[in-house]
């Protein structure tokens, strides 16, 4: 009984790290796309907290499903590109923490600058996703007219991973 | 798994399971709140306050979990 309580208790706090770094990560690749596009990143800090409660409370009862950047031009209401964070959640045992940053500059470099564009955060959840302060329901705009670029798993943990997408 | 909370005033603590799935802990605290405190029954946003705490809280290894103040 000892050492099965012990190994519950392990593997709950090794989530929570999980979930934890997986969130502070999504909000890193987010401000790197930002400052990659030459935006100006003090609508993404001034929102931060709500954005990572959001996060936080939407990966803890696994029901977040992709995070997005958007990115796209006010004048016309067109999205220049977007960035999406697909969260795949998992169970192994061996606890690890992995950013593949170099590989999401590299990708995000490619995406070009978008002067004078404004960006935004919008999450998808399973249905009957539970309330968050400061988030409200919306609609991802249109972007039938970009290719998508799948890059792969950039955020890696024993608990769930988050696989980069790139529309441009 | 033990849960300290603060609601009017007075420290109140209650236990949960050791599930090691933190979305029924977080399911099993809230459930505890509603039923027991009637002015939590409507709460919005009260699993996001639950759920912030059990990150917070686990991520660093406590043994209980600290909701801070409710009301």
């Amino acid at each position: 009984m000892a050492s099965s309580g012990v190994h519950v208790r392990t593997s709950v706090h090794v989530s929570a790290r999980a979930f934890t770094y997986l969130v502070n990560e999504i909000n890193r690749v987010f401000l790197e796309a930002i400052q990659s596009s030459d935006l100006d990143p003090s609508d993404f800090v001034a929102n931060q907290k709500v954005i990572e409660n959001g996060l936080r409370t939407w990966m803890t009862l696994r029901q977040l499903e992709v995070a997005y950047l958007e990115i796209y031009d006010p004048r016309s209401d067109e999205v220049r590109t977007r960035v999406d964070l697909a969260i795949e959640f998992r169970d192994t045992g061996d606890e690890h923490y992995r950013t593949e940053i170099e590989r999401v500059r590299s990708e995000l470099g490619k995406s070009g600058k978008f002067a004078g564009c404004r960006y935004r955060v919008v999450v998808t959840t399973t249905p009957g996703a539970a309330p968050v302060q400061g988030w409200s329901d919306t609609t991802l705009r249109d972007v039938s007219h970009l290719s998508r670029y799948d890059i792969g798993e950039v955020i890696g943990t024993a608990r769930a991973g988050a696989l980069l997408s790139i529309l441009r | 798994m033990q849960m300290r909370y603060v609601l009017g005033g007075e420290q109140r603590a209650f236990a949960i399971s050791d599930s090691d799935d933190l979305a029924e802990l977080c399911a099993e605290a809230e459930g505890y709140l509603r039923r027991e405190h009637p002015e939590l029954a409507d709460r919005e946003y009260l699993t996001e306050q639950v759920a912030d705490a059990l990150l917070n809280s686990l991520a660093v290894d406590d043994e209980e979990v600290d909701l801070g103040q409710l009301a």
